[in-house]
C-alpha cells in the first residue's frame, strides 16, 4: 500500500524535486500529475491518463471540486429528469470513469479506498447527487483536515488528549475550531484550489526540515478498538488515530451538539499546525465523527435497511481514507519510522512484570538477614556435631575400599583445580583422604590446573597437619599446568624421548609413573577433560576424585560407567568422625532446613496466589 | 595474633561485607570489591603466564639460536606476532592463522576425546546394564537389575527426545509426532529430577561457603577479643 | 586465498592432531611440539585479553567515564599485584598469603550470596515458568533432596528405606546421563563441522 522508499518525482514547472505522493510541489505549488500510485493495489497505466489527472483520492477531490459546476449541472439535469446513472454516466467526471474502469479490471487488488470510492460513487447516483456531492465534498475535506489535524498532533508529541467538562476531546475542540459556520462552503472551496504563501511555506516547511519525535504508544491500543480493521497496520496508520476511532464510535452513540470554538482553541490550534490549510470547511465535527453525515449522502439508497451493516463498512471506508489522506499529506519519513517502530513493536510490552522489581529486592534483603542471622545463632550455640553418617552412598564406600586398597609402593598423582571458593568444602573432604595416605607413608606428587592451586595448597595442607611436615618435600607443592586441555593431553602422550626438550613445561610429572589420580576439583569440566584427554591414553591410571557438591549429579554418569573408581562430595566426606568434625555438620543441617523451609513456604505461596500458570504476557523472549 | 592476620582478618572482613552488601542492592561497594577481585586475579595471572608459559616455551628457546629449540619457536612466535596485530584494526585479519590453528587443534582433540571418553563408555554403559552377567546371574534374572536397566534406557532416550523436540519448536516446526512429544514428557522429568538434584547440589556447596566465611568471622572477632 | 588459508590451517591442526593421536608411537612427538604451539599461542591469546581489559579501563579513567572508580580499582589492583609479584616473586609464601587473603573470602562471600539468592530464586521459579512436567519434577526432587540431605531419613535404618534412598540417590544420573550425551553429540557435531570447513569460529 505505501511506497518503501523515498523516490523523486520532479515538477513539470519549476523542474524542482518533490517526493512521490506529492500532489502540488512544495517549491511553485503546481499540481503534480500522473503521480499517486499505491503499491500493489492500483496499477496505473502508463500513458494512457497521463493528460489527465488519476484516480487517486486527493486528486479526484481537487478534481471534484474544479468539476463541481460540471456536477452540478449534470446532477441538476439529472434531478429533472428523476434519472440516476444511465444519464449521468457521460457526464460523469473523469476521475469517476476511471474509477469505475479500474475497479473493474483490479477488483481484488484495489482495496478498502477502492471500495470505499466504489461505495460512495454508488451513492453518487442518487437523486440527491448534488447535495450529496457537495455534502461528500465538504465531509473529505473535512476528513482530511482533520486527518491533517491528527498528524499535526503526533507531530508535537501531544499525550492523549484532555477532555474538557462536556468530555468533549481537546483535539476535537481544535478540530471544531477550524470549521466556521456552514454556507462558506463554495468560497472554501475556491480557496482550496490555490496556495497561499503561508501554505507553501508550511508544507515546505513540513517536507523538508520538520524533526518529527518517535511515538510511543504502542499500535496494539489502535488495534485493540478496531481489532477488524487491518487496514490499519497495512497503512501504518499513526497512533493517535485511536484517538479518532473511539471518539468517532462514542459521538456515533451520543450524537451531542457540538460546542462553539473558543478563540483560545482556534489560536492554539492555528498557531501548531504544520500543515497547511487546504479548506475551511465546516462540516460540524459531529457530522464527521458519526456516520450521520454520511447518512445524508445515503438516504434515499436502497440500502437504507441495512444501516447497520453500512455503517460498519463506512466507518472502515473512512478510515482507511483518513489513512491514505494521512499518507498522501507526505508523510513519507513518519511512515517509515513508523514502519520501524511497528516492527519493533513485537517486542514485548514494557510494563509486564516491572513492579515486581522493588518486593524483590526487600524480599532478598530480609531472607538474606534471616538466614545469615540464624546461620551465626548456630554457629555460635550449636555444637560441632560428631555423628557418623547413618548412611554411606555407595561412591563413599568405595572410596574409602580404594583408599585402603592403597598399598606403600602406590604412586598417587595428586590434581588440583578449585577455586578459593570452594576450598572450605573440598578442605574438610580431603583433608582426612591426605591424612591417611601420609600415615600409610603413600607419597604424592601434586599439580595443580589453576591458579588458584598455588596459595590454596598451604591452606589446605595446614588443615590436614602435613604442612610443618612437608618441608623439603617439595613435590607435595603443586606444580601449575599451564594450558588445560592441551597440557593435559601433552601429558597423557609425554613420551621421555621427544624432540625440542625445552620447549616443554618443566618439572612435569610423567603419568607412567603413577598409579592413582586423585582429582581434587570443583569443576566437572576438569573432570570430562581429564577422562576425555587423559584416561584413554593411561589404560593402567585409576581416576578417584574428590568433588563439591554441585558437581556431584554431573559426575555420576562417571561414576556408573566405570570411568571414576569412585567419589567424594559435599558432606559426605569419608564414612568416619574425622570429616564430620572438620565441616560442622550441624550447622550444615541447621542451614539446610531453613532452606527447605523456605523452599516449601515458595511453592505453597506461589499456589495460593494462582502463580502456577504460565504468565500471560512473557518478559522477554 | 600477628598484625599481618589482623590486618588480614579485617580486609576479609570488609570485603566480605561489601559482598553482601548485594542483598541490600546492588552499591558502589559491590563494584569496588568485584573489580577489585578482578583486578588481583588478573594481575597474577599475567604473572603465572608470563612465568609458566612465555619465558620458558617461547623466549628461552629463542635465546639458544641454531638449536632445534630454536627454530621450533619461531613457528610460535611468528604466530604470536599475528595474534597480537588483533589488537589493531588492520592487522584483525591477520589473527585468524593462529585462531585457525586453535580452533583446529582443539576441534580434533575434541572429537577423539569425546568419542572415546564420553561418549563411547555412556552409551556402552546403558547396554553393559542389560548384558546377561548383570542382569541374570546363577541362572535367576535379577529383576530389579533389569528394571533398572530399562528405566536408564528409557530415561536417556527420554531426555534425547526432549532436546529434539526443543530443537523442532525452536526451529519453528509445530508438527512433531506423538510418540517424540510423549517421550518428551518423560524426559522433562527425568531433567527436572536431575536439575533437582543439581540445584540442591549447588545449594549445599553454596551453604558450605557461607558457613565458612562466618565461621571464619566468628572465630577472626573470638580471636580479636580473646586475645 | 586469503578467506581459504585459515580453514586450511585449522583443517590441517586438526588432521595432524588427529594422527598424532592415533599414531602416538611415531608421531607422538610431534604432536607435543604442536600442543605446546598451542599453549603458547592460548597464553599470548589470554595476555591480550588482559591487554585489551587493562587499555580499556585505563581509556576510561582517562575520559572520566561514569563509572570510572571501577575501572580505577581495578587497574589498581592490577598494577600493585603485577609489581609486587614480579619484586617479590610468584612463590613467595608472603605475597601468595596477601593473595590468599584478599581472593579467598572475596570468592567465598560470593559463593556464599548465591545460596542467599537462590533461597529467593524459588519464589520467582513458578511465577516465570509455572506448572509442567519439568518444574513439577524440579519440585518434588529438589524438595525430596534436601529432605535426604538434613540425614534424618538415614538415622531411622529401615531396611526397605535405605534401600529406597539409594535409589533415589541414584535417580538425577540418568537425566545427567542424558544430557551429558547430548552435549557430547552437541560437541561432536562441531567439531566435525570445523573439520570440514562448515564452521570457521575463527573468521569474522
Amino acid at each position: 500500500m505505501m511506497t518503501d522508499d523515498l523516490s523523486m518525482q520532479t515538477c513539470p514547472k519549476c523542474g524542482k524535486e518533490n517526493l512521490t505522493h506529492m500532489t502540488r510541489c512544495v517549491h511553485c505549488g503546481n499540481e503534480l500529475e500522473d503521480l499517486f500510485s499505491f503499491d500493489g493495489q492500483i496499477e496505473l497505466p502508463d500513458d494512457e491518463n497521463k493528460d489527465e489527472p488519476i484516480s487517486n483520492l486527493p486528486l479526484f477531490l481537487e478534481e471534484m471540486s474544479n468539476q463541481t459546476n460540471l456536477i452540478d449541472e449534470d446532477d441538476s439535469e439529472s434531478d429533472e429528469d428523476g434519472e440516476a446513472s444511465p444519464k449521468s454516466d457521460p457526464n460523469a467526471p473523469d476521475w469517476l470513469a476511471r474509477v469505475r474502469e479500474r475497479v473493474r479490471a483490479e477488483e481484488d487488488a484495489s482495496g478498502e479506498l477502492t471500495k470505499g470510492l466504489k461505495v460512495i460513487e454508488e451513492k453518487l447516483e442518487d437523486d440527491n447527487k448534488e447535495d450529496s456531492e457537495k455534502q461528500y465534498q465538504a465531509w473529505l475535506d473535512e476528513v482530511r483536515k482533520d486527518a491533517e489535524a491528527e498528524e499535526e498532533k503526533r507531530a508535537r508529541r501531544l499525550r492523549p488528549s484532555p477532555v474538557d467538562d462536556q468530555g468533549v476531546p481537546e483535539w476535537l475542540r481544535r478540530i471544531r475550531a477550524l470549521h466556521p459556520k456552514e454556507g462558506e462552503t463554495d468560497e472554501d472551496n475556491e480557496n482550496f484550489d490555490e496556495w497561499t504563501e503561508e501554505e507553501l511555506e508550511a508544507l515546505r516547511r513540513q517536507e523538508l526540515g520538520d524533526d518529527y519525535v518517535e511515538e510511543s504508544e504502542p499500535i496494539e491500543e489502535l488495534e485493540e478498538d478496531e481489532p477488524e480493521s487491518d487496514e490499519k497496520i497495512v497503512h501504518n496508520i499513526p497512533e493517535d488515530d485511536e484517538d479518532l476511532l473511539p471518539d468517532r464510535e462514542e459521538k456515533q452513540n451520543e450524537a451531542t451538539p457540538p460546542t462553539d470554538a473558543t478563540e483560545a482553541e482556534q489560536e492554539a490550534l492555528s498557531d501548531d499546525s504544520q500543515f497547511v490549510l487546504l479548506s475551511e470547511t465546516k462540516l460540524k465535527a459531529e457530522e464527521v465523527f458519526n456516520t450521520d453525515a454520511l447518512d445524508g449522502l445515503l438516504e434515499n439508497t436502497d440500502d437504507a435497511k441495512d444501516e447497520k451493516a453500512e455503517r460498519k463498512a463506512r466507518a472502515k471506508e473512512k478510515e482507511a481514507i483518513i489513512q491514505d489522506l494521512l499518507i498522501l499529506r507526505g508523510q513519507h519519513e513518519k511512515v517509515a519510522l513508523l514502519k520501524t517502530l511497528i516492527s519493533d513493536e513485537s517486542r514485548p510490552p514494557r510494563t509486564a512484570g516491572k513492579t515486581a522489581e522493588p518486593k524483590m529486592t526487600w524480599t532478598r534483603l530480609i531472607i538474606g538477614l534471616a538466614v545469615i542471622g540464624l546461620l551465626l545463632l548456630a554457629i555460635l550455640f550449636l555444637p560441632s556435631g560428631t555423628a557418623k553418617n547413618p548412611l554411606p552412598s555407595m561412591p563413599q564406600l568405595r572410596f574409602a575400599r580404594y583408599l585402603d586398597g592403597i598399598t606403600p609402593d602406590k604412586q598417587v598423582l595428586l590434581v588440583m583445580s578449585y577455586y578459593s571458593a570452594s576450598a572450605p568444602e573440598l578442605e574438610a573432604l580431603a583433608t582426612p583422604v591426605l591424612k591417611q595416605l601420609d600415615e600409610k607413608g603413600i607419597d604424592w606428587q601434586a599439580i595443580t590446573l589453576r591458579m588458584d592451586g598455588l596459595w590454596l595448597a598451604e591452606s589446605l595442607y595446614k588443615k590436614a597437619g602435613l604442612y610443618d611436615k612437608m618441608g623439603l618435600n617439595t613435590a607435595r607443592f603443586p606444580v601449575f599446568l599451564a594450558g588445560g586441555q592441551f597440557a593435559m593431553l601433552d601429558m597423557s602422550i609425554n613420551q621421555k624421548d621427544k624432540p625440542a626438550q625445552s620447549l616443554l613445561q618443566e618439572n612435569l610429572p610423567q603419568l607412567e609413573d603413577f598409579d592413582y589420580v586423585l582429582l581434587l576439583t570443583d569443576s566437572s569440566l576438569t573432570v570430562r577433560g581429564w577422562l576425555e584427554q587423559v584416561a584413554p591414553n593411561q589404560d593402567s591410571l585409576y581416576t578417584l576424585a574428590i568433588v563439591s557438591q554441585k558437581e556431584a549429579v554431573a559426575i555420576q554418569p562417571y561414576f556408573y560407567s566405570g570411568q571414576i573408581l569412585a567419589y567424594l562430595s559435599g558432606n559426605q566426606g569419608l564414612p568416619d568422625t574425622e570429616t564430620q568434625a572438620v565441616l560442622n555438620q550441624n550447622v550444615y543441617k541447621a542451614g539446610m532446613a531453613i532452606i527447605l523451609v523456605l523452599f516449601v513456604i515458595a511453592v505453597f505461596y506461589n499456589a495460593k496466589h494462582g502463580r502456577l500458570e504460565r504468565p500471560e504476557i512473557e518478559v522477554s523472549k | 595474633m600477628s598484625s599481618a592476620d589482623l590486618i588480614l582478618g579485617l580486609v576479609g572482613l570488609a570485603l566480605t561485607l561489601m559482598i553482601f552488601s548485594y542483598l541490600i542492592k546492588d552499591n558502589v561497594f559491590f563494584g569496588i570489591a568485584l573489580y577489585l577481585l578482578v583486578g588481583v586475579g588478573t594481575g597474577f595471572a599475567t604473572l603465572l603466564i608470563i612465568r609458566s608459559v612465555i619465558l620458558p616455551m617461547l623466549i628461552k628457546p629463542l635465546t639458544q639460536p641454531g638449536t632445534q629449540a630454536f627454530y621450533l619457536a619461531l613457528v610460535p612466535l611468528i604466530l604470536s606476532v599475528l595474534l597480537a596485530l588483533m589488537l589493531f584494526k588492520r592487522g584483525s585479519r591477520m589473527g585468524r592463522i593462529p585462531l585457525a590453528f586453535l580452533v583446529g587443534a582443539m576441534a580434533a582433540m575434541a572429537l577423539i576425546g569425546i568419542s572415546r571418553g564420553t561418549l563411547a563408555p555412556q552409551l556402552l554403559s546403558v547396554f553393559h546394564r542389560f548384558s546377561p552377567g548383570v542382569v541374570a546371574s546363577y541362572s535367576t534374572i535379577r529383576w530389579w537389575g533389569l528394571v533398572e536397566a530399562i528405566a536408564i534406557l528409557i530415561g536417556v532416550v527420554a531426555v534425547l527426545a526432549f532436546f529434539r523436540e526443543r530443537q523442532e519448536k525452536l526451529s519453528g516446526q509445530s508438527d512433531s509426532s506423538a510418540v517424540l512429544k510423549g517421550m518428551s514428557k518423560v524426559g522433562q522429568i527425568f531433567l527436572g529430577i536431575s536439575f533437582g538434584g543439581l540445584f540442591v547440589g549447588l545449594m549445599s556447596s553454596a551453604l558450605i561457603a557461607l558457613i565458612g566465611n562466618l565461621s571464619e568471622i566468628v572465630t577472626f572477632f573470638s580471636r580479636l577479643l580473646g586475645g | 586465498m586469503k578467506k581459504i588459508a585459515p580453514v586450511i590451517v585449522a583443517i590441517v591442526s586438526a588432521l595432524f592432531v588427529m594422527a598424532g593421536i592415533f599414531f602416538r608411537e611415531s608421531l607422538g612427538g610431534w604432536l607435543s611440539v604442536a600442543l605446546n604451539w598451542a599453549i603458547v599461542l592460548s597464553g599470548v591469546a589470554l595476555l591480550l585479553i588482559l591487554a585489551r581489559f587493562l587499555l580499556t579501563h585505563i581509556g576510561y579513567i582517562a575520559r572520566g567515564r561514569r563509572g570510572f572508580i571501577y575501572s580505577l580499582v581495578g587497574v589498581l589492583a592490577f598494577l600493585v599485584t603485577l609489581i609486587a609479584g614480579s619484586i617479590m616473586g610468584i612463590d613467595n609464601p608472603v605475597y601468595l598469603k596477601w593473595i590468599s587473603g584478599i581472593m579467598r573470602p572475596l570468592e567465598t562471600a560470593l559463593l556464599g550470596l548465591i545460596a542467599l539468592v537462590l533461597a529467593t530464586f524459588s519464589l520467582k521459579l513458578f511465577r516465570e515458568r509455572g506448572w509442567n512436567a519439568l518444574t513439577l519434577s524440579f519440585t518434588v526432587s529438589a524438595v525430596l533432596f534436601l529432605i535426604l540431605g538434613l540425614g534424618v531419613l538415614q538415622a531411622i535404618h529401615f531396611g526397605p528405606l535405605n534401600q529406597l534412598i539409594r535409589v533415589v540417590e541414584g535417580l538425577p544420573m540418568i537425566g545427567a546421563r542424558g544430557l551429558l550425551i547430548g552435549v557430547a553429540l552437541g560437541g561432536l557435531m562441531m567439531a566435525m563441522r570445523v573439520l570440514i570447513g562448515a564452521e570457521r569460529p575463527y573468521d569474522d
